[in-house]
């Protein structure tokens, strides 16, 4: 385990990609959860994390240790990709297209553990309003995977559709939804989020 | 890093890659400006001080072409004014660079055969000439002569050794009148400085000019010399014209029979008489301008200050150190301006540069 603060991993990074790494296994996981629950889309909570990496890669030499915390500065850049995400409603690629990073698809058992990532309990109720504002389609299948509990590949049956089409209908749903609690000044955060 | 996502995995493999690349197309050309970690980076303080140094720069290259062109008109002026230069040089021959515009033939015609200054160039005389042009059919070429008239005037302040002035003062006295010149006027003050006016032949103003330098320092010199060959050209044509008119209203008056007819001719007469006179004058002038060069002789001991502008001191005025200001204000942005002008060559190529380079290392970055 790296002892350095992320301040000093942040710096070291220029020269070091090792710390740069060891940054990256430090807070990979909170920044999904951290998109997750904002954007309730595993998918494009995964593809905010690539990014946001991406791109705090890219600028980490204007990153300069004058009391700015390292993990601030980072989710300086993760917030910037957000509010890049709420505007355009797509998650820019443009960071890891100019590192030659691939986009990879994200493995459907990941889906799962990202999901899980978001504490929905408290924010059912208000997803129950929302969700009828829904589009009939988005709706069935939320209900199913979010409500029910049911697994993708039971969603794709239920609705006659392919798992991926599944996937996607849950994906866009939420997107939806989460645009929609926002409206009604419903706070997708807890204290756990950086 | 071995998560619980495969995503965030393969993401670490995939960060590892690029860093892998970056180091490789970099490792070489930035290795040693990447080696400290605290690398400089351009902030908004070196932005502006690099601008501010740039202005400088501009300001300083515009105050010293400036100098350059006030070299460059001096020189011109010196070739004018007879070629006397600060370091000493021999005097050449007063005005003789000035060339004059051809001359109608007319013109050519009074210039070949000269008549004294204020004297009276008969019709006569005139139809003769023209009629010996018209038999020779132009075949004999008229002599060029040099026509210009050139006003040569100047200004030349000496400072001469202690207790040297009056030894000076008479010896400049004395190189007026040697040059076949004389003192128009002069002037002593009690601080033992004084002014001469003196007056001496155009051709030997440059010679007078450096026997006067040869009486001490020389802190001032100023020589002009004003072009006056058409005002000339153009009064004796003129005059040419009017004696024409004054024979034609002599024999008029002599066939004239009748009192009123006599009496409106002599009217006429006395008028055109005036104005040949008018001219004859203004011709005595020009030419004893152009024989006899003013030259404004100050000389002064060492050690005693020049006089100041005695007004300014008096009475001191807000108007003028206001539009001094706005002059200075003004001359400085000229002197920015002028100065970018001569920047913006390099500045465009620096940016090209600069663009080309930044555009490379965007390429390499992609592949």
């Amino acid at each position: 385990m790296d002892e350095r603060t992320d301040a000093q991993l942040l710096v070291a990074s220029r020269t070091d990609p090792e710390a740069f790494t060891a940054l990256y296994r430090r807070h990979a996981e909170a920044l999904l959860r951290f998109f997750a629950r904002r954007t309730l889309d595993p998918e494009a909570a995964a593809e905010l994390t690539a990014e946001t990496f991406a791109q705090a890669f890219a600028s980490r030499s204007t990153y300069r240790d004058q009391g700015v915390d390292g993990v601030a500065w980072l989710y300086g850049v993760a917030r910037h990709q957000l509010g890049r995400f709420f505007r355009s409603g797509r998650v820019d690629a443009e960071a890891r297209r100019k590192l030659g990073m691939p986009e990879r698809p994200i493995p459907p058992e990941d889906f799962d553990r990202i999901e899980e990532l978001v504490d929905f309990e408290p924010i059912r109720k208000a997803l129950v309003e929302a969700i009828d504002e829904l589009p009939a389609t988005q709706q069935d299948a939320l209900r199913l995977r979010i409500l029910d509990g049911n697994s993708y590949s039971d969603v794709a049956r239920a609705l006659s559709c392919t798992e991926t089409n599944a996937r996607q209908r849950v994906s866009r749903g939420l997107r939806q939804l989460a645009l929609a609690l926002q409206e009604r000044g419903l706070a997708l955060t807890t204290e756990a989020d950086g | 890093m071995n998560s619980r996502f495969t995503f965030l995995d393969q993401l670490e493999t995939d960060l590892r890659r690029a860093a892998e690349r970056e180091q490789h197309w970099s490792g070489q050309q930035l290795a040693s400006a990447r080696t400290s970690p605290e690398r400089w980076r351009p902030g908004w303080f070196a932005v502006a001080a690099a601008f501010v140094a740039l202005l400088v720069v501009a300001g300083a290259i515009g105050v010293a072409s400036q100098l350059g062109r006030d070299d460059g008109s001096t020189g011109r002026f010196a070739a004018v004014g007879g070629a006397v230069s600060g370091s000493g040089g021999e005097p050449t021959a007063a005005a003789s660079g000035i060339s004059v515009p051809a001359l109608n033939a007319r013109d050519q015609l009074e210039a070949a055969q000269p008549a004294p200054a204020g004297a009276d160039v008969s019709y006569d005389a005139v139809k003769a000439l023209h009629a010996g042009l018209g038999a020779s059919g132009g075949g004999k070429p008229i002599p060029q002569q040099d026509l210009s008239k050139i006003i040569r005037d100047g200004t030349i302040t000496v400072v001469v050794p202690k207790d040297g002035f009056g030894d000076a003062f008479d010896e400049a006295t004395g190189i007026a009148e040697a040059a076949g010149g004389f003192v128009l006027s002069s002037a002593i003050s009690q601080e033992n400085q004084g002014t001469l006016t003196i007056r001496i032949p155009s051709q030997k103003l440059d010679g007078a000019v450096v026997k006067l330098r040869a009486l001490g320092r020389l802190a001032e010199l100023t020589l002009t010399g004003k072009d006056v060959t058409a005002s000339y050209i153009d009064l004796k044509s003129r005059l040419g014209v009017l004696q024409t008119q004054r024979e034609l209203i002599v024999r008029l008056l002599k066939a004239s029979t009748t009192v009123s007819g006599q009496l409106s001719l002599s009217n006429r007469f006395s008028e055109v008489q005036t104005q040949i006179e008018q001219i004859q004058g203004q011709l005595n002038v020009l030419n004893d301008k152009v024989d006899l060069a003013t030259l404004q002789v100050t000389l002064r001991e060492e050690g005693v200050a020049a006089p100041a502008d005695a007004d300014e001191i008096r009475n001191p005025s807000l108007g003028s150190a206001w539009d001094r200001a706005v002059q200075g204000f003004l001359g400085v942005i000229a002197a920015v301006v002028v100065g970018l002008g001569y920047l913006l060559p390099v500045l465009v190529i620096a940016g090209v540069v600069l663009g080309l380079r930044l555009l490379l290392r965007r390429r390499r970055a992609t592949s």
